[in-house]
């Protein structure tokens, strides 16, 4: 089997292309309803879809991924809640046009620039990946150890207000993972004697709680809030604006798969950098940034998408996911039986392939139900917190039941939920320590592999670590963000930027 | 996320990190219950550090199978002091009162503010009544409370749309997603 035929399973079975269909559309709704994220949904999915014959569960989880990543600019835009984290930096323009009564304008450029930015990671996807897999076959268990641990260190940085929350969030899902026996001695570790625990915990059961369960409880806390809602009759597709901001779309979408393609950033913060550049290059906007600019719609929304592509190379290709959605559809395929990492490429192909056709068609879905069902996004938008959080609350732990028909599963479920609940309430990041949970056995085999090859010496280690071009690099570059986030770079930074802001101002 | 500047974005990605800086950290005050919680965390990680060096200690090698584990919980203590100094910077919130009650009502009142608590308690006994009287009685009995506490809306209204979810999420998950129900 080689790609082209996964290709052709996609196209050839109306029942996935009828799924993929169905969550592209879910997957808007839910990305629209502030307090429900991507996240969350795909991981409610992945624990429903357990049953389902694997090529229509990839469909489903892949259909709510995109359909979410764009749905979170509905709210946005309509009530100045992102849905999803993503759609942070459209929310600072959308809302203004809303504002100024051109919603629906501001609903058809989004819809366009995502599905734009969709084709253009995706078509990089289908470029990249195989080279990055023939690469990668180069690497060796310390360069895993490495990428693994530049993964944790980016999205434990990026994600929270304090790197040193982050990482140690990050370091609680790594222990997570090492919980149960031992892959190589086959020893109890941290179990206590207890049966269940002997497997590990279930990394379903940690998303679960953390992003379904705490969630739900986070969102009681602020019930009454009631935004202020955006008038908006026909979405109109915009041709003009199309064609005035292709080479903005083009610039965005590669810095969106860009950053989407490091291994711990995703779409928010691509949509982020990308609203940054935009704002940086645009000479003369119609519009201010910020009072409504069509620019600074078009760059999120099309490297937000563009993202989704970046973040499957790394994922498919190393086995390392770009964030926390790609580290959910990772668990996914494994639960399915696929083994995204160096050789997935050569033992199955036709996945590759199956997955870059779901991305084009549910992008093409996309475009066709972006321009419906605006009525309804108002109505479902509008879903009071007191229903909707105790049905999630249910949700997760019908989800957790569903792994493996144990009740066990329901209360370590519940148990991260409350802790999930205290991390957000103190500002611990959560999505770091998924990550972690995931990569746990990943970084800690290559780490042992890693040692044993040069005899369990530490001075030989580190040697090795210097000796070969792929970890030098990799250092180099675990160094330059250490340095970067160290209190001394920024200091240095303000002191410069301050000397700036004086020399203008003189 | 609603706090960033997005100003201080550097155009180059591996500054890209310093955006953080433009984070709440600055902003915030300590909050009610803090101290506490990263002290806690500090002494989980000397617990697991204990746990660890006693595995570690059974084949002293670093790719033995408690290497691993050690090398985290020495790190998740590093971290723990790191995020004790960071916090020494902020502001402290206005306390009403003094006294040592006051005070732990007050964190009472922060991590549940409203009704809050009565929902981490319903779920807590809809965990426990779940494998004694089945998914759609304890299901049902769950959404029904949840929703009066949380706001006093019409009784036979709950009762509906709660009996509505229960036979919906029946429905679908046993037809469509084929998941056996608890």
């Amino acid at each position: 089997m080689n790609a082209l035929s996964g290709v052709l399973l996609f196209l050839t079975d109306p029942v996935i292309i009828l799924y993929l269909a169905i969550f592209v559309f879910l997957g808007i709704y839910v990305g629209a309803i502030p307090g429900l994220s991507v996240t969350m949904a795909a991981s409610l999915l992945i624990s429903f879809t357990f049953s389902w014959d694997p090529l229509s569960a990839l469909a489903a989880i892949l259909g709510v991924q995109i359909g979410g990543v764009y749905g979170g600019s509905r709210s946005a835009i309509l009530l100045n809640i992102p849905g999803t984290p993503a759609a942070v930096a459209t929310a600072l323009d959308g809302y203004s046009l809303a504002q100024k009564g051109f919603a629906s304008q501001a609903f058809g450029v989004t819809i366009i620039q995502s599905v734009l930015g969709g084709f253009i990671g995706t078509i990089i996807l289908a470029i990249g990946a195989p080279i990055i897999s023939e690469f990668s076959l180069k690497f060796a268990p310390r360069d895993y150890f490495l990428l693994g641990i530049m993964g944790l260190l980016l999205i434990g940085s990026l994600g929270s207000e304090s790197t040193a929350r982050g990482i140690f969030s990050a370091l609680v899902g790594l222990f997570i993972g090492v919980i149960g026996l031992d892959i190589v001695t086959g020893q109890q570790r941290f179990t206590f004697g207890n049966v269940y625990l002997m497997g590990g915990i279930h990394y379903v059961v940690v998303m679960l709680g953390l992003f379904g369960m705490s969630e739900a409880l986070f969102q009681l806390r602020n019930l009454d809030v009631l935004p202020v809602k955006q008038k908006v009759d026909k979405i109109r597709p915009d041709f003009k604006s199309i064609k005035k901001y292709i080479p903005l779309t083009i610039r965005s979408s590669l810095l969106g798969t860009f950053v989407g393609a490091l291994p711990g950033t995703g779409g928010d913060i691509a949509a982020l950098m990308a609203y940054d550049q935009a704002r940086r290059t645009t000479k003369n906007p119609e519009v201010p940034f910020g009072q409504g600019a069509i620019e600074g719609l078009v760059a999120p929304e099309s490297a937000n998408n563009a993202a989704i592509g970046g973040a499957y190379i790394p994922m498919l290709t190393l086995g390392i996911p770009g964030d926390a959605v790609t580290a959910i559809v990772l668990g996914a395929m494994f639960i399915h039986g696929f083994r995204p990492g160096p050789l997935f490429m050569t033992e199955s192909p036709h996945i590759f392939g199956f997955m870059v056709a779901g991305n084009i068609i549910g992008n093409i879905f996309l475009l066709i139900f972006g321009f419906m069902g605006i009525k309804l996004t108002v109505k479902i938008v509008e879903i009071p917190k007191h229903i909707l959080m105790p049905i999630i609350i249910v949700l997760s732990v019908v989800g957790a039941y569903a792994i493996n028909n144990s009740v066990a599963d329901i209360y370590y479920m519940m148990g991260f939920g409350i802790f999930g609940y205290f991390l957000k309430l103190y500002h611990f990041p959560s999505a770091p320590m998924i990550l972690g949970v995931i990569l746990s056995q990943l970084v800690e085999q290559n780490y042992r592999r890693g040692v044993s090859m040069v005899g369990n010496n530490l001075i030989a280690f580190i040697i090795d670590l210097f000796a070969n071009p792929i970890s030098i690099v990799l250092i180099i570059m675990i160094g330059l963000m250490l340095i970067t986030q160290s209190k001394f770079w920024i200091n240095f930074r303000e002191k410069r930027e301050k000397a700036k802001d004086i020399k203008i101002s003189e | 996320m609603s706090n960033l500047r997005i100003g201080n974005l550097h155009p180059n990605w591996l500054l890209l990190i310093v955006y953080k800086e433009g984070l709440e950290m600055k902003i915030r005050e300590l909050e009610k219950g803090e101290l506490p919680i990263i002290v806690s965390f500090g002494i989980l990680s000397i617990i697991l550090l204990v746990l660890s060096l006693k595995m570690y200690m059974k084949s002293p090698t670093l790719s033995s199978q408690g290497a691993f584990p050690l090398l985290l919980s020495i790190l998740m203590i590093l971290m723990s002091i790191l995020m004790l100094f960071e916090i020494r910077r902020l502001d402290r919130s206005a306390s009403n009162g003094p006294g040592f009650i006051n005070l732990l009502k007050e964190v009472f009142d922060f991590i549940f503010p409203d009704r809050t608590a009565f929902i981490m308690v319903l779920v807590i006994a809809y965990a426990i009544a779940l494998p004694k009287v089945g998914f759609i009685i304890s299901t049902f009995l769950f959404l029904w409370t949840s929703m009066v506490i949380l706001r006093r809306d019409n009784l036979l209204k709950t009762v509906l749309i709660s009996a509505g979810i229960v036979a919906f999420n029946y429905v679908v998950f046993q037809t469509i997603f084929k998941v056996i129900l608890p």
